[in-house]
């Protein structure tokens, strides 16, 4: 009921309001509503039905208050089925501090609740007309482990320098994510009752863009702990992980074609949980590549080969299967989605995405732990999805 | 048979390039406040600013952007030509900025004449026009022939 509230509340105040600039400070939002079906599948209800859970609605306030001293918060409500909680949250609310700045160079500290800038599309996943697709490529941008990658609270730095041949960027943050019972049942199993919390986040970057920015590509690293405190009325135990990730990514702007990557390898270790002793360390791999075709100003195709091994040396799922007395198929130990997708910009404001993915595998649902195996019952799955944004 | 293929390859390269720029006749204007104490910029200077990295002319001295909607002729003119960069590459950066509390993106005007009254009215702004009927009140910045 409180969250139907906010969220008629958002929409009211999105559709009479145009962008503010009443000298510093500045208003701005979005909205956005879609339909989608995982057919088969609980990636997004558990019935595998059409269904209207996607919903992105967000508003943001920034107040310049001295010039090199700024303020900015944004309030999200999101509902994406399954995907990740579904509710009203602070996105972001953040002092944001230019240290120095000069024509060749700027630095910045940020302090609060900050968003990941680490990854192509991970500052704004959440943000209908920014990302090139509804669903993210989910080797990278894995839904249930959505509230851990989206921000923390804690501090965070950037330093972009211009060099002779390019521009050279340098971002760095730690901080810690709160994270909800809700998003811990998502993370484990329906059954949990424990919660799992995160010790830290520490993430670096190295982005260099060549000439005027066509060709860019970097370097990021993840490095985070967790722990699960179990209750006293379940069968797991109290657990410690960590997760370390190493990425590339590649992007390449053209008149007509953008094309765009990311790489990884991901270790997770984790003691306990299952039995006290039990210890799991594996390490999983992952990419895409996504080939953008702009048809003219207003059609974007778009098309991408995504890839995810939850153990690079099991990559077939087969000894993962083997180790749960084959409960759970080999098909839970990895995920290839082929999507095809395509975007059509009304005006400066309205757009329309549409979306197709066949996908074989069943790594990346969620609850990632203990899955879903009544509906996730075959190896291969589509899914397709629409929506309609709105932005100012 | 060898200069030949080189002939050609020369010939791709120029109606290429003729096809991709021959809408665009001649470059757009950048204007400044006077309060702006600069007469050149590099385009990658240009660049720093137009995507919002650079956000202080001087101590004290914010730069306050203006542009035309990104579907604006002029605006993909000066993108293509003086940025050297696509309209829809500093959409996303703009985007991106917006929507994860980095920054503010530039304000659209509407008309040259908003443009040019926005920019003779605010202290720190720059923006582009493509013709200036009346330069008073009014600096226009030479853009250097290359990033050094």
């Amino acid at each position: 009921m409180m969250n139907n509230l906010i969220k008629i509340g958002l929409f009211v105040t999105l559709f009479v309001s145009t962008p503010i600039y009443a000298s510093d400070w500045a208003v701005h939002g979005f909205a956005a509503q879609g339909v989608a079906k995982a057919k088969n599948s609980n990636f997004i209800n558990s019935k595998g039905n059409t269904s209207l859970d996607l919903t992105d609605i967000g508003i943001n306030v920034s107040y310049q208050y001295l010039p090199n001293l700024r303020f900015a918060g944004q309030a999200v409500y999101l509902n994406g089925g399954n995907r990740y909680e579904e509710g009203t949250r602070i996105d972001y609310m953040l002092a944001d501090w230019t240290v120095f700045s000069d024509l060749n160079s700027q630095f910045n500290l940020y302090l609060g609740r900050y968003k990941n800038q680490h990854w192509l599309y991970s500052s704004t996943r959440d943000v209908p007309h920014t990302r090139p697709s509804i669903i993210l490529p989910q080797s990278v941008y894995y839904d249930a482990f959505r509230d851990i990658a989206l921000g923390s609270d804690g501090v965070a730095l950037s330093y972009t320098r211009t060099q002779s041949n390019g521009e050279l960027e340098f971002l760095w943050s730690y901080g810690r994510t709160s994270i909800s019972k809700n998003a811990s049942k998502l993370l484990i199993s329906d059954f949990s009752k424990g919660k799992v919390s995160q010790d830290f986040v520490h993430q670096l970057t190295l982005n260099y863009s060549l000439g005027n920015g066509g060709l860019q590509f970097g370097l990021s690293l993840v490095d985070s702990d967790f722990k699960y405190e179990k209750n006293m009325n379940e069968p797991y135990f109290d657990a410690k992980a960590v997760l370390q990730r190493v990425m590339f990514n590649v992007l390449y702007n053209s008149h007509k074609w953008q094309f765009s990557s990311e790489l990884f390898q991901e270790r997770f270790d984790i003691d306990g949980f299952l039995s006290p002793e039990s210890t799991q360390d594996r390490k999983g791999q992952g990419f895409y590549l996504q080939g953008r075709y702009f048809l003219d100003e207003k059609i974007t195709l778009l098309a991408r080969y995504d890839r995810f091994d939850n153990d690079k040396n099991d990559r077939k799922g087969n000894k993962f299967s083997k180790s749960t007395g084959g409960l759970i198929p080999p098909y839970f130990g990895y995920a290839y989605d082929t999507t095809i997708g395509l975007t059509y910009k009304i005006n400066n404001n309205w757009q329309l995405q549409a979306e197709y993915h066949w996908i074989e595998g069943r790594a990346r649902l969620s609850p990632a732990v203990v899955p879903d195996l009544v509906v996730n019952n075959d190896k291969n799955w589509n899914m397709w999805a629409l929506q309609l944004m709105y932005w100012f | 048979m060898h200069s030949l293929i080189k002939y050609w390859i020369k010939f791709v390269i120029l109606a290429t390039g003729l096809a991709l720029f021959s809408h665009s006749v001649h470059a757009t204007n950048v204007i400044v406040h006077p309060t702006v104490q600069l007469d050149n910029l590099s385009p990658s200077n240009l660049r720093r600013i137009f995507t919002m990295r650079n956000r202080q002319w001087q101590k004290d001295l914010p730069i306050r952007v203006f542009v035309f909607a990104s579907d604006n002729k002029i605006h993909s003119n000066f993108c293509l030509q003086t940025l050297e960069v696509f309209p829809y590459q500093l959409d996303k950066i703009w985007g991106k900025l917006l929507f994860s509390g980095l920054g503010e993106p530039p304000q659209v005007v509407n008309s040259q004449e908003e443009m040019i009254e926005k920019v003779r009215s605010t202290p720190g702004a720059i923006g582009y026009v493509d013709k200036i009927v009346n330069s008073e009140g009014l600096l226009i910045m030479t853009i250097g022939n290359n990033d050094e």
